[in-house]
């Protein structure tokens, strides 16, 4: 039988209404961004703030799922997910914050994104919302709470050059299906091409959010090489985990150098970013279900 | 932009450096090696663990590509460190500077593994309290003062093994220390980690015919008792600390609290499996074999560690490369700069 920690009735109703109701939040404003994308503009402010909203309710089950388990729930497929989601929508709000109003098209695509993990940790089967207790292994808080804390950013920042990555391939398919001048604004694909910031401006974005994702990545491995040197005694083991973690850091490390020295520009650059989430995805997602190794923590 | 002022021989030597440099340190070779690096790594992690770095992590062509890589980066460093001292009376910029400290701690890095890798090893030992073995190649012996289990509060969850250990070279004691789980001992430039523990049991035999009984003998989770000069021995399959038998039949263990400690063993014949069987505490089993009737009695059980040995010259190194790489990547791109409000165009 599963060990599970025990968790008072209250608890249990405050934990998960507020996870259903910041979910239905970040859908809410998942809603708004496209509206506002596709030229409702007075959306793009209610978007924005009810956004702002799910996070607090988000980081409200944070708190109470904290409460409940008496540790940072940061372990398992459930509770990394929700913290990610969390990180993600934190960190496209503080791009957003000094980005506006062009930022705001962001918004759409980084919906989507937040909409699939919601997704993923409410509708796969594999994953649970059971209250498990930590194994030995992971009982060393310091080091736990950094090495996920560090994952979660870096894939936060991955995720959000995805959505930026995501809307340069879109402005790019609206220009060219867009009909050449014409009143701005007349129609959707014209309101949005009016309100996408240029290609150019979007790949700064992407370069910032991919910026961001890889410093802490590497933060991520570094700490994570310190633990397993505690916990296993090598700070590196070739653990599938480990190997994919450095495959992507590998990806983003490439396509630093391919922009800042090669001077890589355009539709390259974007692959080059598509290419680092999908495999950081697998890092996440694929290694755990797919390639046995040590870190199978739940 | 003017050149360096000095004497032109001076100048075109450093120049032809520079070149070279510039030739070994080329972004189209790291990157290249980079991509080559990741793809094996990748493919590698179809295989099972072991086997990849076996046959591929430290295969010759790959330990290969990574020294090729490593070269890629000195020569990159080196000729970063040429541009940001080719600009007198110009301060070196914040990004110029992190740039040269991100390569120059991943080449520490990675000089740092190739060290440890070259020079370190790893050995396992381990035992009961009041064992000792010896780590031929540290010249330690470890000895295993005792061993206790914390049980957590909840007790189908592996409990911590806390295993105080005194560590001697040459018959002297050069520390003691206690080892579990994410706490290593460090002791005379050795990390002795926690790798698991097992349960030994004590098992008594006796001749019903005669009456003799052996004294306790030792028995861990793995090892074999051999019962008659025919081949027959008792394999120690699993120990249930907490036996239950399931709805199926099939022996389980709710918990690792032994409060209901059985043997599950498994009869063998020169190596063959002829039967299968459990053994409580005090409940004695009779069993035939060529030598006549013996009876197996469990008398009692403890626990039992596995305590990994290392030695990694390479280690500081290796961390002190990572911590420079990740300052020189904060200063590098641009992070230290935030939290100002602009509209994001490209300059």
């Amino acid at each position: 039988m599963e060990p599970l920690l025990e968790v008072t009735p209250a608890g249990w109703w405050v934990e998960t209404g507020l996870f259903y109701v910041a979910l239905g939040a970040y859908l809410t404003a998942g809603f708004g961004y496209g509206w506002n994308l596709l030229g409702r503009r007075e959306w793009g402010v209610v978007a924005s703030a009810t956004l702002r909203g799910a996070m607090l309710l988000h980081a409200g089950f944070l708190i109470a799922r904290w409460a409940n388990l008496g540790r940072v729930p940061l372990v398992g497929h459930y509770e990394f997910g929700n913290f990610l989601i969390w990180v993600l929508a934190l960190a496209y709000l503080r791009a957003e914050r000094r980005r506006l109003p062009g930022y705001r098209a962001v918004g759409a695509t980084v919906s989507l994104f937040l909409a699939a993990y919601i997704a993923y940790i409410t509708l796969f089967p594999m994953v649970s919302s059971l209250h498990r207790p930590l194994p030995p292994v992971l009982r060393y808080p310091l080091w736990l709470n950094i090495h996920v804390t560090t994952s979660a950013l870096g894939y936060a920042g991955f995720s959000l050059a995805m959505a930026v990555a995501l809307l340069w391939l879109v402005r790019e398919r609206l220009a060219s299906a867009a009909p050449a001048g014409g009143a701005p604004s007349t129609t959707p694909i014209r309101a949005a091409l009016d309100f996408i910031p240029d290609s150019a401006t979007l790949e700064h974005y992407m370069h910032e959010a991919a910026t961001f994702g890889f410093l802490w990545h590497t933060a991520m491995i570094i700490s994570g090489g310190i633990w397993a040197d505690a916990a296993w005694g090598r700070y590196w083991g070739w653990d599938p985990k480990e190997t994919w973690s450095l495959v992507t850091w590998v990806v983003f490390a490439i396509y630093l150098h391919a922009r800042l020295t090669r001077g890589w520009r355009g539709r390259n650059t974007v692959y080059l970013v598509i290419l680092g989430w999908a495999v950081m995805l697998f890092t996440w997602l694929g290694v755990a279900y797919l390639l046995p190794g040590i870190h199978a923590f739940g | 932009m003017p050149d360096a002022p000095g004497p032109p021989a001076r100048r075109r030597s450093l120049d032809a450096v520079a070149g070279a440099l510039r030739r070994l340190g080329s972004m189209r070779m790291g990157i290249v090696l980079l991509a080559f690096l990741a793809m094996t790594s990748a493919l590698a992690t179809l295989h099972p663990m072991e086997r990849a770095i076996r046959d591929i992590y430290t295969s010759w062509w790959y330990l290969g590509a990574a020294g090729l890589l490593a070269a890629n980066l000195l020569a990159c460093s080196a000729a970063r460190l040429l541009a940001l001292i080719r600009r007198p009376g110009r301060p070196p910029a914040a990004g110029g500077c992190g740039s040269f400290a991100t390569h120059v701690g991943l080449l520490v890095l990675l000089a740092g593994a190739a060290v440890g890798g070259a020079t370190g090893f790893r050995a396992s030992g381990g035992g009961t309290a009041g064992d000792s073995f010896a780590v031929t190649r540290a010249g330690l012996t470890i000895a295993i003062e005792s061993v206790d289990l914390e049980y957590l509060a909840d007790q189908r969850l592996r409990p911590i093994a806390r295993t105080r250990i005194a560590v001697s070279r040459d018959g002297q004691v050069i520390g003691h220390d206690v080892v579990s789980i994410n706490f290593p001992a460090r002791v005379g430039g050795f990390s002795i980690n926690h790798q698991t523990f097992l349960w030994a049991v004590h098992l008594v035999v006796e001749d019903p015919a005669t009456g003799e009984r052996s004294t306790p003998m030792r028995l861990v989770e793995g090892e074999s008792l051999p019962l008659d000069g025919e081949g027959l021995a008792l394999h120690f399959e699993a120990f249930l600390p907490d036996f239950f038998l399931a709805p199926g039949g099939e022996p389980v263990s709710l918990s690792y609290y032994p409060a209901r400690p059985v043997l599950a063993g498994r009869l063998t014949r020169r190596g063959r499996t002829i039967g299968r069987g459990l053994l409580g505490m005090d409940r004695p089993e009779t069993i035939v074999t060529r030598d006549g009737e013996r009876r197996l009695e469990l008398v009692g059980f403890e626990n039992a560690v596995v305590l990994q040995v290392a030695r990694d010259v390479g280690r500081p190194y290796v961390f002190g490369g990572a911590v420079l790489m990740l300052a020189g990547l904060y200063l590098s791109l641009g992070v230290a700069k935030g939290g100002k409000r602009d509209n994001g165009a490209p300059a």
